[in-house]
C-alpha cells in the first residue's frame, strides 16, 4: 500500500502542508504546517475561528487533502484514495454538531454503523457496541432515540460509534463547542480516560483554554500557521503572545501573570493552569510561608 | 406545537409486538390491510375493533398516546362518517326533513367506516412505526426486497435513504417549530390572512429550513464517510434477522384475523 | 420604563405523551428595568422554555406573565404586540436568516410592525450599528457571511424592532473567545446607550460574572436563588450543591479563604480578585 517510512512512535505526520479552499482560491487556510503527533499522546490544537485548526483536523483523515505537502497516518498518505478506509478505521472523527453525525434512530444501532461498514461479524459487532457504550457510560441509553439525549450524551454516543471501530486515534473537531459546561466535561473526561487507560491518541481541536490545559501538549494555531507548541505550562506562560492574537489564557494563569508584575509576587512561576496549585502558591506568599 | 405529533414515532419497549420479526410485521400489516377491507357486517367490525384493541393492550403503549396519534385522521373520519349518514340510501328511514333523509343503514355505514379507518391507522402504526425502530423497519424492507437486487435495483441505497429520512423526521419537525417561533418573535403571522398571504408568510420558514437541511446533509455525508461507509457492498449487520417459530405464529394470528373476518362477514345480526 | 414580572408560572411539555415533563414549576421573578439580568441554569433547567413565555410565544399552563402589571394573555388578540415590546433572540439565530440581502432581513421585523419606509430605514441602520454589522454588509446576501457576522445580523433583526425589553437566549453559543466578547460587549453597549432592559439566558457563569447586573438561577424548573451578581455568587455553597459551578474567580477566592487568607469570597472578576490579593500582602 505504498507505506512511507515513518518513526514508529509517530501516528500522524503533517509535512509542509499548504491548503487552499477550492471555492476561495488564494485563501491559504494552512501555510506550511509541519507537525508530528506521537502515538498515545493527548494533543490539543488551539486557535480562534479561521486560524486553520479545523482545516487541519479535516486533513488528518482525508476529508480534505493538502494542496501541497502531505499528511501521513501510520505511514499511509491521505491523498491516496485507496488508503482512506484503512486510515479512517484507525483515526475516528467526532464533529461539532451532535445532531448531524448520528445515523441511527436508536443509540445502539448508531454505534453499530461503523463496524457494520467494516464488514465485521454480527456477534463481534454486538460485543463491541456493548463495550463501547459501557466505556462512555451510555449503556443504559442503548435503546433510546438519540433525539431525546442531551448534547453531551449525543457526543458520547458519537465517541462510542468511533470506539466500536477500534481506532488508534480519535480527533475531536470542536466537538465541545456547542455543549454546555456539563456536556463539555462529560466529553473531556471520557476522552481523557480513553487516552490514559487505553493509550488511544487524542487530538482535541478547541477554542476553550481550560480544555486545552488538560492535554499533554498544546499546539496554538494562528493565521494558518503553528504559533507555538509545547506543554500547557510552556504555552500558557506566553500570555502576551497569546493575547496578541486574540486568545485568552486560563483564568488562574492570567491572575498570576497580573500579580507577578508586583515585585512582592515576583517568585510566582509562569504558566500555572490549575486553580488549586495557583491558590496554594498565592496563599504561601500571603501567609508569609515563602519569601517573595 | 408540532413537536406534540406522535404519528410516525417509535416508542421503545419490550412487548410481544416489539419483539416480533420486522419482516413478519410488514407482511402482517399487508394481510391486515386486506383483511380490514374484507370486513362487512356488525359482527365482523366488532371483532376487528376487539382485535385492534387487544393489539393495543399487548403493545404496552398507553391508549391515551395511541388516541392522540389518531388526531390527524379525525377530520377524514368525521367527514366520511357524515357523508355516509346523509348519502346512504336505505329502507329504514329515521328522519326525513325536506331533502334530508337519514336511514339506519346510513348510521351503520358511518360507524363501520369509522371503525375501518381507525383500525387501519391504529393497526399499521402499532405494527410498524410505534413498535418497530425505523432502522429495523428499513432492514426488514431491504430484506424483503432483496430478490430485486438481481434485477439491479439499488435496494440497499433505497433502504439507507429511508433510514436517514426517518432518522431526521423528528429533527426536521423540531427545527421547523423553532424557525417558526423565531419568525413569530419577529412579528411573522402564519395564522391569519388570505391563502396567498399565508403561503407567502411561509417563505421565511421554508428558506432557512432548506438551507439547514442542505447543511445537515453535507455534515452527515462527511460523518458517514468518516465511519467508512462506502455503500452496501461488504457491509454486515449487527442484528441478523432470523425467523423463529414464534414469528410464524405471529403472522398466522393475522391470517386468522383475515379468515375470521371473511366468515363473520357472512353472518348478519339485526340485518347488518 | 417597562416592567416585566412572572407570577407562579408553570409550563409542561408533551402533555399526554410518555415524555410529559414539567419544564417550569411555579416560577416567580422580576426583571429590573434598564439592567442586564442573567437567567442561568443547566441544560434542561427550563431557561429556554422561560424565554418563550416572556414574549408570549407560548402560554403558561398556570400563573401569569405581567408587563407593567398587566397579564399579557388578558387580550389574546393583541399578543403580537407583546412580541414587539419584548424582543427575543433565539439560540443560533443565524439559522433564521432568509432574505436576499442583510438589509431586508433586518427590516423583516419592523416591516411586520407596519412602520413607514423612512422609519424602517432608520431602525435598520441603528440596529445594524449596535449589533456590529458594518454598512457595506447591508447589501450582501446573508448566506455569504461568516458565522459570527450572521449571528450579528440576526441580533440586529430583533434590535430593529426597538423593543422595550430584549431577551437573548445563549447569544454567544458556539463562538470563540473573540466572538463571544464582541457579542457581549455589543449587548452591554446597547443596554447602556438605549437604556433597555436586557435578559440574557446562559449556562456560562464566567460570562454572567462579566456582563450581568442581576441573576436568576434556575434548577429543575424552579428558581434556586436570585439577586445581584455579588449576592448570588456569595452563596457559594448553594450554587455548588446545585452542580452549577462558580465562576473560577469566586471559586479561587473560596480556596484562598480555606487556606487561611482573609478575602471576600463574593468577588467574581479577575480585577477585583487582583485588588484584594494585593491589598492583603503583608508588608
Amino acid at each position: 500500500m505504498g507505506k512511507v517510512k515513518m518513526e514508529d512512535n509517530i501516528i500522524i505526520s503533517a509535512r509542509e502542508v499548504f491548503f487552499e479552499y477550492e471555492d476561495d482560491p488564494g485563501s491559504r487556510a494552512l501555510k506550511n504546517v509541519s507537525l508530528d503527533i506521537e502515538r498515545g499522546s493527548f494533543v490539543a490544537i488551539l486557535g480562534h475561528n479561521g486560524s486553520g485548526k479545523s482545516t487541519f483536523a479535516k486533513l488528518i483523515n482525508g476529508i480534505l487533502t493538502p494542496t501541497s505537502g502531505r499528511v501521513l497516518v501510520n505511514g499511509l498518505d491521505t491523498s491516496e484514495e485507496k488508503n482512506l478506509t484503512e486510515i479512517r478505521r484507525k483515526v475516528g472523527m467526532v464533529f461539532q454538531n451532535p445532531d448531524n453525525q448520528i445515523v441511527g434512530s436508536v443509540v445502539e444501532e448508531d454505534v453499530a454503523f461503523g463496524p457494520e461498514n467494516l464488514g465485521i461479524e454480527p456477534s463481534e459487532i454486538r460485543k463491541r457496541v456493548d463495550e463501547a457504550l459501557e466505556t462512555v457510560g451510555m449503556a443504559k441509553y442503548k435503546l433510546h432515540a438519540p433525539g431525546r439525549l442531551s448534547g453531551g450524551q449525543k457526543q458520547r454516543v458519537a465517541v462510542a460509534g468511533i470506539l466500536a471501530m477500534m481506532p488508534q486515534c480519535i480527533v475531536l473537531d470542536e466537538s465541545t463547542a456547542m455543549l454546555d459546561p456539563a456536556g463539555r466535561e462529560e466529553i473531556i473526561s471520557t476522552v481523557l480516560k480513553l487516552n490514559k487507560e487505553r493509550g488511544i491518541t487524542v487530538v482535541l481541536i478547541t477554542h476553550y483554554m481550560n480544555e486545552a490545559a488538560r492535554a499533554d501538549r498544546v499546539v496554538v494555531m494562528n493565521d494558518g500557521k503553528v504559533l507555538c507548541d509545547g506543554t500547557p505550562r510552556e504555552v500558557f506562560s506566553r500570555v502576551e503572545l497569546l493575547e496578541s492574537v486574540g486568545l485568552d489564557v486560563p483564568g488562574p494563569t492570567k491572575l498570576l501573570y497580573m500579580l507577578k508584575k508586583d515585585p512582592r509576587f515576583f517568585s510566582l512561576p509562569d504558566g500555572i493552569v490549575d486553580e488549586d496549585e495557583a491558590a496554594a502558591l498565592v496563599s504561601d506568599i500571603l501567609n508569609g510561608r515563602k519569601k517573595p | 406545537m408540532l413537536t406534540d405529533i406522535t404519528l410516525g414515532q417509535y416508542f421503545p419497549g419490550n412487548s410481544l409486538l416489539h419483539k416480533a420479526d420486522p419482516r413478519m410485521k410488514v407482511v402482517s400489516m399487508l394481510i391486515f390491510a386486506v383483511a380490514v377491507f374484507m370486513a362487512s357486517g356488525l359482527l365482523a367490525y366488532l371483532f376487528l375493533a376487539a382485535f385492534v384493541l387487544l393489539a393495543c393492550f399487548l403493545s404496552g403503549i398507553s391508549l391515551k398516546v395511541i388516541l392522540k396519534g389518531l388526531k390527524p385522521v379525525v377530520f377524514i373520519t368525521v367527514f366520511m362518517g357524515v357523508i355516509n349518514i346523509f348519502f346512504t340510501a336505505g329502507e329504514r328511514v329515521l328522519v326525513e326533513l325536506g331533502f334530508i333523509r337519514i336511514c339506519a343503514e346510513g348510521l351503520w355505514a358511518a360507524l363501520f367506516i369509522a371503525i375501518r379507518i381507525i383500525s387501519l391507522v391504529m393497526g399499521t402504526t402499532l405494527l410498524l412505526t410505534y413498535t418497530t425502530s425505523p432502522n429495523v423497519l428499513c432492514d426488514a424492507i431491504e430484506s424483503l426486497l432483496s430478490p430485486l437486487k438481481r434485477l439491479h435495483v439499488p435496494v440497499h441505497d433505497f433502504a439507507m435513504m429511508m433510514t436517514i429520512a426517518l432518522r431526521f423526521v423528528p429533527a426536521l419537525i423540531e427545527e421547523t417549530d423553532k424557525i417558526m417561533s423565531a419568525q413569530k418573535a419577529r412579528g411573522a403571522n402564519f395564522e391569519t390572512g388570505s391563502l396567498l398571504s399565508r403561503a407567502k408568510a411561509l417563505l421565511p420558514v421554508l428558506i432557512p429550513l432548506l438551507v439547514s437541511s442542505i447543511r445537515r446533509a453535507t455534515d452527515l455525508a462527511t460523518a458517514m464517510e468518516c465511519r467508512c461507509y462506502t455503500g452496501g457492498e461488504g457491509r454486515t449487520k449487527m442484528r441478523v434477522l432470523k425467523l423463529s417459530f414464534k414469528d410464524w405464529l405471529f403472522m398466522l394470528a393475522w391470517i386468522a384475523l383475515g379468515v375470521a373476518l371473511y366468515f363473520l362477514s357472512t353472518v348478519k345480526v339485526w340485518g347488518v | 420604563m417597562t416592567e416585566l414580572r412572572l407570577e407562579e408560572v408553570s409550563y409542561k411539555y408533551g402533555i399526554g405523551t410518555p415524555f410529559e415533563k414539567d419544564a417550569l414549576d411555579s416560577v416567580s421573578c422580576s426583571f429590573t428595568p434598564g439592567r442586564i439580568t442573567g437567567i442561568i441554569g443547566h441544560t434542561g433547567s427550563g431557561k429556554s422554555t422561560l424565554a418563550q413565555l416572556l414574549n408570549g410565544l407560548n402560554k403558561p399552563h398556570s400563573g401569569r406573565v405581567l408587563i407593567d402589571g398587566r397579564d399579557i394573555w388578558e387580550d389574546k388578540g393583541s399578543i403580537i404586540n407583546v412580541r414587539f415590546r419584548v424582543g427575543l433572540v433565539f439560540q443560533y439565530p443565524e439559522y433564521q436568516l432568509f432574505e436576499e440581502t442583510v438589509y431586508a432581513d433586518i427590516a423583516f421585523g419592523p416591516k411586520n410592525m407596519r412602520k413607514s419606509d423612512a422609519e424602517i430605514d432608520a431602525l435598520v441602520k441603528s440596529a445594524a450599528e449596535f449589533a456590529g454589522v458594518s454598512e457595506e454588509l447591508l447589501q450582501k446576501s446573508p448566506f455569504e457571511l461568516s458565522g459570527g457576522q450572521k449571528r450579528r445580523v440576526a441580533i440586529a433583526g430583533v434590535m430593529a424592532m426597538d423593543p422595550d425589553i430584549i431577551v437573548f437566549d445563549e447569544p454567544a453559543a458556539g463562538l470563540d473567545p473573540g466572538g463571544r466578547e464582541a457579542i457581549f460587549k455589543g449587548i452591554k453597549d446597547y443596554q447602556r446607550k438605549k437604556g433597555k432592559t436586557v435578559i440574557i439566558i446562559s449556562h456560562s457563569m464566567e460570562d454572567m460574572a462579566k456582563y450581568a447586573d442581576e441573576l436568576v438561577v434556575l434548577k429543575d424548573g424552579r428558581v434556586l436563588c436570585s439577586g445581584s451578581v455579588a449576592e448570588v455568587f456569595g452563596k457559594s455553597e448553594l450554587i455548588r450543591s446545585s452542580g452549577l459551578g462558580l465562576p473560577w474567580v469566586t471559586s479561587f477566592m473560596n480556596k484562598l479563604s480555606t487556606l487561611g487568607v482573609e478575602v471576600d469570597c463574593g468577588v467574581y472578576t479577575a480585577e477585583d480578585a487582583y485588588q484584594q490579593i494585593i491589598s492583603r500582602i503583608k508588608e
